[in-house]
């Protein structure tokens, strides 16, 4: 995906769209993170922000632009971008918890079946997931990895309400909820660390390629690491394992 | 400081938004009527850094404890300092324990109240911008004290040279740009869009929802990248239009993006209210 052909280009008022394929390896992941990361350095000046989703960057511009004048500005910095697949992503440990509480969607959708349920939780602890990007709530991570054999459609009527730290899984993407909020996708577990810090600068460490991987945590620890938020006690899973 | 007698129906401290975070899925938030807001600081002589107070069809009641003046842009509310009524866009000079006084919107929606100090809020990534949960209040309550610092800046109220034209607040029309997925549409819908006007169903900052008598197939797509502005049609035919403090991307085709013009034309707008598109593209024509 790295020729002039692969890229589309369309304006959205003052924010460039620049699309290509999706395509759902690390490899592409590491691609679209490299070149967002040149064309910010670029166009720095003239940018308010970019994003990524699973097929576009988003340039968010300052100004009113002519994209003619600056597709091939663009189209220059894909050509001379020296991609190696040289820099390392992090892999990050978050706990789950996924006791029957937590996780009534997939019970529903498994119509109880414990067997199959207890299956389905082992795999998905199993797995590396990706961070493709944030969006729908502030903090909400878009994570990729899930095969499509586990998938499960998002609901056919939203829940009123889906507590903060849901872990859930709309279609084959796996989401966490930042706060409570309505929400369409299956919860499967509750991961009790807050992803973002807003207070902070930059409020999160966690950046488009990195990979997740759950590990699972009993009620008793779940509520011990809750009372030690509360307090704003030290705790261990207050800091999330970074890992090469 | 401001104390606040009656908070009105939905009345926020505003600023220029929450700039550069929309990679962490943060909308931008800010005064949704950006020519409002522009206006009033250009019309009081201070900083555009200055936050405003954004008030929503029924304004707040405030009582002033300090000497200030001000500045009311936007929608006109019925307005009153110390029951002596007062107009939109002219400097008001208030005495300590003045009461301001903004009821029922006659012509509009959002109003901005701008004084010529600033106005202190928590700031949360840069910005003043109430936006719960990032913000820890959504909007203004009885009794919540506004407190300021003062500008040492002269004001020169003398200076009547910048121009205002309130007219965009009558008006019904929206010009749009074709957005990425304008093509989902069908030829028919493509020609009649531009043709009827739509009834606005409900609205907030995060965005208005307008009906349309257009049912359309599911289109299966990615989630892709919104701004305020952005029309997204769903399969029911309910039109979506971002507002500032709308989800930086969705999933429904992107037909339409409003102009910056036409956005402050939109959230001037309330339920109930008939708008219609008008297109800056040139589309195909045909005979009718």
């Amino acid at each position: 995906m790295c020729t002039k052909q692969d890229f589309n280009f369309t304006a959205l008022g003052r924010t460039l769209i620049l699309g290509f394929s999706h395509q759902q390896d690390e490899r592409s992941l590491d691609f679209i993170r490299v070149l967002r990361t040149a064309i910010n350095k670029q166009f720095h000046q003239q940018l308010e922000d970019s994003t990524t989703t699973f097929n576009s960057i988003n340039l968010f511009f300052k100004e009113a632009f002519q994209l003619e004048q600056i597709k091939p500005e663009l189209l220059n910095i894909i050509a001379a971008l020296d991609f190696k697949n040289t820099n390392p992503t992090t892999l990050w440990k978050l706990p789950i918890c996924v006791a029957e509480d937590y996780n009534t969607d997939v019970q529903e959708f498994f119509i109880g079946d414990q067997k199959k349920v207890n299956a389905y939780i082992d795999r998905f602890l199993s797995l590396e997931f990706h961070l493709v990007f944030y969006g729908f709530l502030p903090g909400f991570p878009y994570l990729g990895g899930l095969p499509t054999a586990m998938a499960i459609p998002r609901k056919a009527t939203p829940s009123r309400l889906t507590l903060r730290g849901s872990v859930a899984i709309g279609g084959d993407q796996v989401g966490i909820y930042p706060q409570d909020s309505p929400g369409g996708w299956n919860v499967v577990g509750n991961c009790p660390i807050p992803l973002m810090d807003f207070t902070k600068t930059p409020p999160n460490p966690i950046e488009p390629a990195d990979r997740i991987q759950f590990f699972e945590i009993s009620t008793a620890e779940y509520a011990e690491f809750v009372t030690a938020l509360e307090k704003n006690t030290d705790h261990p899973y207050l800091k999330p394992f970074a890992h090469d | 400081m401001i104390e606040v007698i009656d908070a009105g129906f939905y009345t926020s401290i505003q600023d220029h938004g929450r700039v550069g975070y929309r990679h962490l899925g943060v909308p931008v938030s800010g005064a949704m009527d950006q020519k409002a807001f522009d206006l009033a600081h250009q019309l009081l002589g201070v900083t555009s850094d200055f936050s405003c107070i954004e008030c929503t069809l029924i304004g707040p009641i405030l009582r002033f404890h300090e000497p200030c003046t001000l500045v009311l842009t936007g929608a006109h509310m019925q307005a009153w300092v110390n029951e002596n009524p007062i107009q939109n866009n002219t400097s008001i000079t208030l005495k300590a324990g003045d009461v301001l006084k903004l009821r029922r919107a006659t012509k509009g929606l959002r109003t901005y109240i701008k004084i010529n100090h600033a106005i202190i809020s928590p700031v949360v990534l840069g910005s003043t911008s109430f936006y719960k949960p990032l913000t820890p209040k959504a909007v203004l309550k009885k009794g919540n004290p506004i407190f300021w610092i003062k500008s040492k800046k002269v004001i020169n109220i003398s200076n009547s040279r910048i121009r205002w034209d309130d007219s965009y607040l009558l008006s019904n029309d929206l010009a749009v740009e074709k957005g990425p997925e304008f093509d989902v549409l069908s030829e028919h819908i493509q020609q009649e869009i531009f043709r009827k006007g739509f009834v606005i169903s409900s609205q907030n900052r995060m965005g208005y929802r307008v009906t349309s008598p257009f049912s359309m197939d599911s289109v299966s797509m990615l989630s892709g990248a919104v701004r305020p502005g952005t029309v997204q049609i769903t399969p029911s035919g309910t039109l979506l239009i971002a507002g500032v403090d709308g989800q930086v991307s969705g999933g429904y085709p992107r037909i339409f993006q409003l102009t910056e013009k036409a956005l402050n034309v939109l959230v001037q707008k309330k339920e109930g209210d008939t708008i219609r598109f008008t297109s800056l593209d040139k589309l195909p024509q045909k005979e009718p």
